[in-house]
């Protein structure tokens, strides 16, 4: 018995969860109970008519943005008051290390990035990424509460629906944090934004120079995609901007299609493109996990197939 | 100063290998220092070599670890504290926390501890802010920037397109991603000094805790099973010269309705 309690970061990502957190609320005879806080708190009924029975608000300054101290004590003071026995967390980069604080503090485990959400011989059961995406591990979590923090983009997120839930502001008592900000710059993505593209090629450290992008951005021009790549490009090389970034640190993302190219699948990567509908791997390394976990794979060199597969594609199209 | 680096040695994850019933295997697969790892010693070294007087303490845990820690002394660290994970072998990072913060404890503090964002194996980056709520100090994860000036940790993280810069007072925690610095390779000289440098192994009672604190009995999420992940992917291989194959792949991607 006992409550689900929903919250994450981004609000898109918050209506995904509710979508998961629904069948594990009934199963375990409770309600689900979303946690809106700081710039969600102004679109409370929004979480309401998604799928949370009660949605908790506050608006607290100290919450915008996302600093891990916090929202530890806002967790915290949520978990007291709701006394769930289920928490899921949207996982990005820093509400991890909140989730973990948290259940430290609790003295419980965490679920890292877990997928497939169910209840399991009466506990919290799910599936995450292990060994570089070698395998998946299927984890428990035995102690109450039960922690997880969730990807985004596994499942889609519930169209609003009816009158819905109720909505109740709280009061969190929170302190000024002890690793303080100082500056917050946003890099410029102009005019690419990943999460929008229907088909994503994304270029891995298999491209070998600068140049060779070239290769990626015929291909996503004559499929009418976007160019995405690996941590490597981006974050070392710097051959392309962060708002091409797909991965855990870069942008999550569930395209129609992912073509990669030269991507040998590193856990940080597949963590933001897993959930895309048609994944597929030109590689010349069979045993690259991406080739693994595509489901049409060309294990020869990107350089010979890339260039056969833009006419292929041109034709195809008519263009 | 005291710069604590955490030094996890892994099983190379390149080499782990499915057997039959899909079920990862890795005995006999050699270990390695988790490279993220190596990031955060190297930025520990860096930090060092620009505050004269800083001292650098490892503190290293594997089921090699005694051989395995020498590498990270060959870079610059001055000491090392190792203990064999096999007194803590099934641990998550509720289990395994305990015996870090113990162990920090024991070893009278520290004023920086640097980490790497994950470790290979998990990968779960919960072990640093873990340790922050046990020791009570503040933490800035997946920096790709750090520097010590007085008592503060200036930290710069990359949080997917958007830079923060945090001013952190001494004593926190810092994990570090890869693009922070390239880690050194020691040279020969350097390893061949690094087998004399004081390291000291404990044993879990050394550090105050008892059996059922860690492992499965401590643990706060128990693994099932590790298993290759089996595909609700089509896995198709697609074969034949480059035009062949890629005339193959429009015509799959067609059948997908892609375009």
């Amino acid at each position: 018995m006992g409550d689900v309690l929903v919250t994450a970061p981004d609000a898109e990502h918050g209506y995904e969860l509710l979508a998961q957190a629904g069948p594990l609320a009934a199963q375990v005879g409770g309600k689900v109970v979303y946690a809106a806080l700081g710039d969600q708190a102004a679109q409370a009924k929004e979480f309401a008519t998604r799928g949370a029975h009660r949605v908790l608000t506050c608006s607290d300054p100290a919450l915008t943005p996302y600093q891990t101290e916090p929202y530890t004590e806002a967790y915290l003071q949520l978990i007291e008051k709701v006394k769930p026995s289920i928490v899921l967390i949207g996982a990005t980069i820093r509400s991890k290390d909140a989730a973990a604080r948290v259940a430290t503090k609790l003295e419980v485990g965490c679920g890292c990035e877990i997928m497939n959400l169910r209840l399991d011989g009466g506990r919290l059961t799910g599936e995450r990424v292990y060994f570089s995406g070698r395998s998946l591990a299927t984890e428990r979590l035995l102690k109450d509460p039960q922690i997880a923090t969730v990807p985004a983009r596994l499942v889609d997120a519930p169209a609003p629906q009816g009158a819905g839930g109720s909505v109740e502001a709280v009061a969190l008592k929170l302190t000024p944090p002890k690793a303080k900000i100082v500056k917050r710059e946003k890099k410029e993505s102009g005019s690419v934004h990943l999460e929008d593209a229907d088909i994503i090629v994304s270029a891995g450290r298999g491209i070998k120079k600068k140049e060779d992008l070239k290769l990626a951005e015929d291909l996503a021009a004559a499929l009418g995609g976007q160019v995405g790549c690996t941590r490597p490009i981006a974050a070392d090389l710097k051959w392309l901007g962060d708002a091409h970034w797909i991965g855990l640190s870069g942008h999550e993302v569930k395209p129609k299609a992912y073509i990669g190219l030269g991507v040998s699948g590193q856990i940080q990567h597949v963590a933001g493109m897993r959930s895309s509908k048609i994944i597929v791997a030109i590689n010349k390394d069979e045993e690259a996990p991406l080739v693994k976990i595509s489901d049409y794979a060309v294990v020869d060199d990107l350089y010979k197939v890339v260039p056969a597969l833009v006419q292929a594609v041109k034709k195809a199209r008519g263009q | 100063m005291r710069i604590v680096p955490l030094v996890k040695q892994v099983v190379d994850v390149d080499q782990v290998k499915a057997d039959a019933d899909g079920n990862i295997q890795t005995q006999g697969v050699p270990f390695k220092i988790s490279n993220y790892d190596k990031n955060g010693v190297e930025a520990a070294v860096r930090i060092k070599e620009k505050n004269p007087g800083t001292e650098i303490v490892a503190l290293a845990t594997g089921p090699n670890i005694k051989e395995g820690v020498k590498e990270v002394l060959a870079m610059g660290c001055d000491k090392a504290f190792v203990i064999n994970s096999s007194e803590f072998k099934g641990s998550d990072t509720l289990a395994s926390s305990r015996v870090i913060a113990a162990a920090i404890q024991k070893m009278g503090g520290a004023d920086l501890i640097i980490g790497g964002e994950g470790s290979l194996d998990a990968y779960t980056g919960f072990l640093g802010p873990r340790l922050s709520m046990r020791l009570g100090i503040p933490i800035v994860t997946y920096a790709v920037g750090l520097e010590v000036q007085g008592n503060l940790a200036k930290v710069r993280s990359n949080v997917g397109g958007i830079l923060e810069d945090f001013e952190v007072p001494l004593p926190c925690i810092v994990t570090v991603s890869e693009e922070i610095n390239q880690p050194r390779l020691p040279a020969l000289i350097q390893i061949l000094q690094a087998g004399k440098k004081p390291t000291q192994e404990w044993k879990l009672s050394d550090v105050g805790l008892s059996a059922d604190a860690v492992g499965e009995a401590g643990a706060g999420v128990k693994i099932l099973k590790n298993q290759a992940p089996k595909m609700e992917r089509k896995r198709v291989r697609i074969k034949g010269t480059p035009e062949e194959a890629a005339e193959q792949l429009v015509q799959a991607l067609r059948k997908e309705g892609v375009f």
